[in-house]
């Protein structure tokens, strides 16, 4: 009796060690361990409503903070919820329907921070390329339209957990196709000016290694890279680690320490913008079960500071909402550095600008003038929130021009608008119009009426320039006679100094 | 044990398979098995087949009189012992095959085998007489305890429910059992009255010997299959991306006795019939699945 006894314990005993030994030889490879930083962190599970006894990941809080979208299997199949914060905790949790999900796996939203362009990931779909594939949708007119495969992103393998950057131009996603590192690794792909998506390229060595990197996130700052790996030195499951670029290369990650990172596995990293909150999964303990979705106050390692720019963009006189493109250029290179959109349903709109440049916004719609504004965010701006209403009009607006001191010679920044101008010009060929000078106070009226009638002339003498027939153009000065604003304050001489584009 | 050695080859057999088809070989391909938005060639719903392996402990416990026939030392003719339960402690190994339906639902099959030592304690219903020496039969009264050692092949069929995607799972079915050995018996009976009486031993000896320990004793009457129902629990715990710890804590009860129903047959005739002999048995075991 003693025998089989003894021999069953030990066989019992043996097997335990053996398989937990050869698991986590098994999942981890020939990864080390570290003794991880510690930063003063607070972490909370959402609570119910959020997390179930399923997984519950992939949180995305959109740019306002008062939508957060998640990715849920308490269905069964892995659907798309959203969930709208009110104030103090996250209600109405809700799948957000057929335009997204499907019968099959979806999930893994990831969204410009004007909630208008969505990639996620779509398995196991008719027309996808085998697994998962990303999918792209467009939200319009209350609800997410255009849903399409991304072609040329996609491949046999698997695709998912994309991340796309505040600007929409690159695209990060893992993926266990061919020519990797090994186990799952992140890619990126860049669009281009046609919309069109690269053919993806492997982030490298730095940031991919033989085991498993997962979820990818792109900050703001379209520099600095959230992911989570099981091959990098780490805590023990699932590590978030983080990734600074360097030009086209990925600097070595940092490890995010505790208590973000625990034996447990810790992923879908992201963070909100324009506060230090952080979000990520878990599946440590004390949770509801399976994947829970936690908030981190602060990030332990922020992104740098970006200036976001929030408002609406509404019909001046009916004040109703107005889905508008919001194109931001460089203001010195007349570059297209990213594209916007306002909500059409409450014409909300949120533009991430990165430090060190003078961005022109231009925001235009069908029927509407184009409009725009200049900002400069200085090099070593911090995280700064700017807000502006934007009230588009469909006779009159006021154009981004600058000229030197006392002169009628047009800056190198006027171009931006001027050559929007020119465009909105040739799509109108029988629009004609009036460049109206104004000037503020300072100084006699002969002298203001002159130099706003030189200052006109000198937009309409551009315009022409550029193939717009001078039969449509007139210009002319009005000095001071209307002003948009008191002429009390430099901010309001400022606003006066100004060139309309009036339509005859 | 060539037979215990052939059970671990086989448990091998998918851990060898599973480890070359590991995370890091993996590659989703459209004839995988459905996409899961967490991770690669592993789906959460559709038919995923994982393979793998448990080892643990194997626990008896016996009701209704267990009616053992074995060749009496003492009586000097076959003799029959009925115990009133008894309880064995073993150990059990097997490979597993694992099939996921969906999210809730998969198969799971199971080819196992197991050792036990089964221990019965109790009285002799039959009366044995001790031959005298003056050639006159005398009735005795014996008890006795047996140890007894067999060993099966073990195969469940089950249908496993789970909540949630890998998570606590439920799991319910038939297990057939086909004995292999059960010849190694320990029997130890004592003569409770008369006390300190000569007689003669089954050689024939004088003796007042009043208790016998008999190893390798032959029982007869046992059956060579069985078939149980089977429930239990277990869960998911996930070692990496494709690999899990599955303890499991199952039960199942015979629905047949191991021994013959007829028990105990003089002339034709059933003596002690064996109807109500039933056992539960209980295994605690790990395991480790692999998704292919």
């Amino acid at each position: 009796m003693k025998s089989p006894f003894r021999i069953s314990s030990v066989l019992l005993l043996t097997a335990m060690i053996s398989t937990t030994a050869f698991a986590q030889t098994e999942s981890i490879k020939d990864r080390q361990f570290i003794t991880p930083k510690n930063y003063p962190i607070s972490i909370t599970n959402m609570g119910e409503g959020i997390n179930t006894s399923y997984d519950d990941f992939s949180p995305l809080v959109l740019g306002n903070g008062r939508v957060m979208y998640f990715t849920s299997n308490r269905e069964g199949d892995q659907n798309i919820y959203t969930a709208v914060s009110s104030g103090y905790t996250w209600t109405q949790v809700m799948n957000v329907g057929p335009s997204l999900n499907t019968g099959d796996n979806d999930g893994s939203a990831t969204m410009t921070p004007d909630g208008h362009w969505n990639v996620f990931a779509a398995c196991d779909r008719d027309g996808g390329l085998g697994d998962c594939d990303l999918a792209m949708a467009e939200y319009a007119g209350g609800a997410w339209r255009s849903v399409r495969n991304i072609t040329t992103v996609n491949s046999p393998s698997w695709e998912s957990q994309p991340s796309i950057s505040a600007d929409g131009l690159m695209l990060f996603f893992a993926s266990d196709r061919p020519g990797g590192f090994g186990g799952s690794d992140v890619w990126m792909s860049k669009r281009g000016n046609g919309g069109e998506w690269s053919v993806p390229v492997n982030l490298g060595p730095n940031v991919n290694t033989p085991g498993d990197e997962m979820s990818p996130s792109i900050a703001a700052d379209n520099r600095t890279l959230y992911f989570s790996s099981n091959g990098h030195p780490g805590v023990g499951g699932f590590d978030v680690y983080v990734s600074k670029s360097a030009g086209d290369s990925w600097a070595t990650p940092e490890n995010a320490g505790t208590p973000i990172n625990t034996a447990s596995d810790e992923m879908f990293f992201t963070t909100q913008l324009g506060t230090d909150n952080v979000y990520f999964a878990s599946t440590r303990s004390g949770g509801s079960g399976a994947l829970d979705i936690y908030l981190g106050v602060p990030n332990p390692i922020p992104p740098n500071a970006v200036t976001a720019v929030i408002g609406t963009v509404s019909d001046v006189k009916t004040k109703s909402a107005i889905g508008a493109t919001l194109t931001v250029r460089d203001i010195k290179t007349n570059e297209v550095v990213s594209t916007f959109h306002s909500n059409d349903q409450d014409g909300n709109y949120i533009v991430v600008l990165q430090p060190g440049k003078s961005y022109a916004i231009t925001s235009e719609a069908p029927g509407y003038l184009f409009y725009s504004d200049r900002f400069d965010v200085p090099r070593d701006a911090a995280n700064t929130t700017v807000r502006k209403n934007i009230e588009m009009t469909r006779d009159m607006v006021r154009l981004l021009v600058y000229f030197d001191f006392n002169m009628a010679v047009l800056q190198e920044g006027s171009y931006v608008d001027l050559d929007r101008a020119v465009q909105f010009l040739k799509d109108n060929p029988k629009m004609r119009v009036e460049l109206a000078g104004h000037t503020d106070n300072v100084g006699t009226r002969e002298y203001n009426v002159k130099l706003s009638s030189d200052r006109a002339k000198a937009v309409a003498d551009y315009l022409a320039s550029k193939g717009v027939s001078a039969s449509r153009l007139s210009a002319k000065g009005y000095a001071f006679d209307e002003p948009v604003t008191t002429n009390d304050t430099e901010e309001g001489r400022a606003q006066n100094r100004r060139v309309e584009f009036r339509v005859k | 044990m060539n037979v215990l050695r052939r059970f671990m080859c086989l448990a091998l057999v998918p851990l060898s398979v599973a480890l070359a088809d590991g995370p890091d070989n993996a590659t989703a391909s459209p004839g995988n098995p459905l996409g899961d938005v967490l991770h690669p060639g592993r789906a959460s719903a559709g038919l995923v087949w994982h393979l793998g392996f448990d080892v643990g402990l194997n626990y008896a416990a016996y009701s209704g009189t267990q009616v053992i026939t074995f060749v009496n030392p003492i009586a000097q003719a076959d003799g029959w012992s009925a115990f009133d339960g008894g309880n064995g402690l073993g150990f059990i190994v097997d490979g597993v095959v694992d099939l996921s339906l969906s999210d809730h639902v998969g198969l799971v099959a199971k080819l196992g085998y197991i050792q036990r030592v089964d221990k019965f304690s109790g009285a002799f219903v039959d009366p044995v007489f001790l031959r005298l020496p003056s050639g006159a039969l005398a009735p005795a009264t014996l008890d006795g305890k047996l140890d007894l050692t067999t060993s099966f092949f073990n195969f469940d069929f089950l249908l496993r429910y789970q909540l949630a995607p890998k998570s606590w799972y439920f799991l319910g079915g038939v297990s057939v059992s086909s004995l292999l050995s059960s010849d190694k018996g320990n029997l130890e009976q004592r003569i409770v009255s008369p006390d300190n009486t000569f007689y003669l031993d089954q050689f024939g000896q004088l003796t007042n010997f009043t208790s016998f320990a008999l190893s390798d004793l032959t029982v007869s009457g046992y059956k060579k299959t069985r078939v149980a129902l089977k429930a239990g629990i277990g869960t998911w715990i996930p070692l990496g991306t494709s690999v899990f710890l599955t303890p499991e804590l199952t039960a199942d009860y015979a629905l047949n006795p191991f021994l013959k129903a007829d028990g105990i047959v003089f002339n034709g005739v059933t003596i002690v019939p064996n109807s109500d002999a039933r056992f539960l048995t209980i295994s605690l075991t790990a395991g480790l699945r692999f998704a292919l």
